[in-house]
């Protein structure tokens, strides 16, 4: 079983740069736990410090709790796929995957046999005599990978292992992934920009912006609960309306926007004259077709024209946009005559106050602190 | 032919026309032609033993010639004298002391004239004249004869004897040894002074720093190879630098004599050379995906396996060829062993200077020169098949 990892109020600076900021999270054993974040958020740097290339310049990194302050890279049970793999193109797949053990010693016969049983366990059984170039992208990855468990790290560290991948072997290799880390039980520590990646793998997810861990939570918990409008609107689609909190009441907040009052859940403890955001989800807004009465009516409702509609399949995106308002989108699933929304047609849009959630604008909660 | 016609499409008429003229002139006149006049020559000699004789024949003969001349000359005159008294005339012996008068390096044949008086002595003085004549031209013939022979072995001929005397010259034999024997030293110690080098500046150093280290590298190189040499005399020599420090500092006792043996050739080569060897090595090197380093690293390698493993497969072709051209240039090196070389340290490029120039043997010194070439091919095929690297890699 893997060990946890701790990052105790870690800030990691280079030169005047802060590109990490006081991360205090620990990663559990076992754990399959992504860090997603757009690109130069910190993600690598989070992965090094934990690997033991660069120490952080302030805060803790304990693994399995014990400290891991002056020890390198080959000291530490860790093991790192780095993002273009990085594997050694002169020597052939099983010397690749033997490597770590021929590190510690271990005989030529009994490093091949540890390796052809993890090209079993990645299914390139009798691969083990090619050069790593003559394979493809995906078997390349997963010799990666089996160069990593070899020699059976305590937390398997991976940098955006799959970014190199098609769509389709990525899709794959996800699942791969995610088995070889049922099998084994080591703790994977994830790196993704890619939120579908990390929505489907992780067990929790750190999300992080700007060298800044805002929220840490399950899959679900993070999509349907965002703590800050940037997980809201980097975690899946969002539709956002900027405004002002007008009143704070039971839970609950109504904002003024552009769009007029809308009501949101407020978990965040906005007050009255907050500048914040109402965000809500595609999939939570509906099409009114004026037939409810005022009992069935949701809390909010936007009076809006169709801009288009794009079919996606088993659902359909319509873009609708307001009198001043921006553009929104609205999933709708594709179970009804959708011909009568034309572009122009004047239609209502309206979601629950539940299904909202309102939060401070960041640029404003900066200003207030 | 439709390779010529793709170079064509490819590049026009005008560029192919260029680059096979180009291409043609180097591999004629840069390569063919010098080594083929160059074994040529080093493949002919001429036995000098043959060549005196054949002077030596012909003076001879010309001796003979000499003789004959004058034999002919006195029977001439006897003849003379002969049909005078036959003819009754008187005073003989007053023409025959104007001759003698008029030619005072007569033979002595001439001098028994005066006292030969009879016919019969006169006839009989002929006879033997005439038989030492004959005898003559019968040496000329037998001389003729051995002349022939000698100038046939003086021809000059093909064979081996350059090369025999190299193998025979116990001297220059050592100093040819010797000589490759200290250009692998050089190129060893080279490449132990230069890898790490290489690396820091391809991997390790911070990019202003390296620029600086490479600016040091270069900027000897603006100087001169001779006055850098002699550079390296005024630290070496025994009253130089090193060694008036280390006296005054009581180090040692008296002058360290760095020029005996090859110490100082080796310093100063290896100096002359390093950016030869740093450059390839650095260029490989420098390609090498950081990751990968870190890889091992991070898969538990201690720094000396990760070289092993990783970086110097990948930098062997820069290897190979920072080896390569430091041989080949430590061992064709002239002024180096020249200038800093004491008496004992000849190397073999001035051999075969020597043989060119002091003995104006060229065809013993192409025989040195190109035994050189060869065993510095060797030498490259040899450093391929050691490195496991081949044309393309190091193409590279
Ligand atoms: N050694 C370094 N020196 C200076 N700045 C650095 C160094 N390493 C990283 N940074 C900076 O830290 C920030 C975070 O870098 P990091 O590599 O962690 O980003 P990332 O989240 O992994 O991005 P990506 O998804 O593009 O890989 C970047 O702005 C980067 O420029
Ligand atoms: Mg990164």
């Amino acid at each position: 079983m893997g060990m946890d990892v701790e990052l105790d109020r870690v800030t990691m600076r280079f030169g005047d740069f802060t590109a990490v900021r006081n991360a205090d999270l620990t990663i559990r054993s076992g754990e399959f736990f992504s860090f997603l974040g757009p690109s130069g958020c910190g993600k690598t740097t989070i992965l090094r410090m934990v690997s033991g290339f660069i120490e952080p310049s302030e805060g803790f990194v304990r693994i399995g709790g014990r400290d891991m302050a002056g020890l390198g890279p080959n000291k530490r049970p860790t093991a790192l796929i780095f993002q273009n793999l990085a594997l050694f193109p002169l020597m052939k797949v099983w010397e690749n995957i033997a490597f770590g053990l021929e590190v510690r010693g271990i005989g030529k016969a009994a490093r091949r046999k540890r390796a052809e049983e993890l090209l079993d366990l990645i299914a390139l059984t009798d691969q083990a005599d090619k050069l790593v170039t003559e394979l493809s992208g995906g078997q390349r990855q997963r010799v990666a990978t089996a160069r990593a468990l070899a020699v059976e790290p305590e937390v398997l560290l991976l940098d955006e292992p799959l970014s190199a991948l098609d769509l389709k072997l990525r899709q794959h290799m996800r699942a791969e992934l995610r088995a070889i880390q049922k099998k084994t039980g080591v703790t994977f520590i994830y790196i993704t920009h890619d939120q579908g990646e990390a929505l489907t793998m992780s067990d929790r997810i750190g999300v992080m912006s700007q060298g800044v861990i805002e929220q840490v939570g399950a899959p679900e918990e993070v999509y349907s609960r965002p703590h800050t409008a940037f997980v809201a609107t980097f975690v899946g689609e969002n539709n956002p309306f900027p405004g002002r909190v007008d009143e704070a009441r039971e839970g609950y907040a109504v904002l003024e926007t552009s769009h007029g009052r809308l009501r949101a859940v407020n978990r965040e403890g906005l007050r009255a004259g907050d500048e914040a955001s109402i965000f809500v989800r595609p999939e939570r807004c509906q099409l009114l077709d004026g037939a409810e009465t005022a009992g069935s009516a949701p809390d909010n409702t936007l009076l809006t024209a169709v801009e288009r509609v794009d079919l996606e399949g088993a659902y359909v995106n319509l873009f609708v946009r307001g009198d001043q308002g921006r553009s929104l989108i609205v999933h709708l699933t594709n179970d009804r005559d959708l011909t009568g929304l034309a572009p122009g047609r004047q239609v209502t849009i309206g979601f629950a106050a539940d299904a909202a959630v309102a939060l401070p604008t960041p640029g404003a909660a900066a200003a207030a602190a | 032919m439709g390779a010529v016609q793709d170079f064509v499409r490819r590049y026009g008429g005008v560029m192919t026309a260029y680059i096979f003229a180009g291409c043609g002139i180097w591999m004629i006149g840069m390569i063919v032609l010098p080594q083929l006049l160059m074994l040529e020559k080093s493949l002919t000699y001429s036995d000098p033993a043959a060549s005196a004789q054949v002077a030596q024949i012909q003076a001879r003969t010309d001796g003979l010639f000499v003789q004959i001349t004058r034999a002919e000359r006195d029977i001439a005159r006897l003849q003379d004298r002969l049909s005078a008294i036959e003819a009754g005339e008187a005073d003989p012996a007053a023409g025959s002391g104007a001759a003698t008068l008029l030619n005072p390096f007569a033979s002595p044949s001439q001098a028994e004239d005066a006292a030969a008086a009879t016919p019969e002595e006169l006839r009989a003085e002929i006879e033997t004249l005439q038989a030492r004549i004959a005898e003559a031209r019968a040496q000329i013939a037998a001389n003729d004869a051995e002349l022939a022979d000698s100038q046939a072995a003086a021809q000059p001929q093909y064979g081996l004897y350059n090369y025999e005397e190299l193998v025979e010259n116990d001297l220059n034999r050592a100093i040819f040894f010797k000589t490759i024997w200290a250009s692998v030293l050089v190129t060893f110690v080279c490449l132990v002074v230069c890898y790490p080098i290489a690396f820091y500046l391809a991997k390790a150093a911070p990019g202003e720093q390296a620029a600086l280290l490479m600016l040091g590298l270069i900027v000897p190189y603006w100087i001169n190879e001779i006055l850098r040499t002699f550079a390296w005399l005024m630290l070496l020599s025994d009253g130089g630098v090193i060694n008036d420090l280390l006296l005054w500092l009581g180090v040692v006792a008296e002058p360290i004599r760095w020029r005996d043996g090859s110490g100082a050739v080796i310093v100063g080569m290896t100096y002359a050379y390093i950016l030869f060897m740093v450059f390839p090595i650095y260029n490989t090197i420098d390609t090498l995906d950081k990751n990968q380093i870190e890889a091992a690293r991070d898969l538990g390698a201690p720094w000396w396996r990760i070289h092993w493993r990783v970086v110097i497969p990948h930098a062997k072709p820069g290897i190979a060829v920072g080896c390569i051209m430091t041989f080949m240039l430590a061992a064709g090196s002239y002024a180096v062993p020249l200038i800093l070389g004491g008496t004992t340290s000849k190397w073999f490029t001035e051999v075969i200077y020597d043989a060119f120039n002091e003995g104006n043997d060229w065809g013993l010194g192409s025989a040195y020169a190109f035994t050189l070439l060869v065993t510095c091919i060797l030498f490259i095929l040899a450093m391929m098949r050691l490195f496991k690297v081949n044309l393309q890699d190091i193409a590279k």
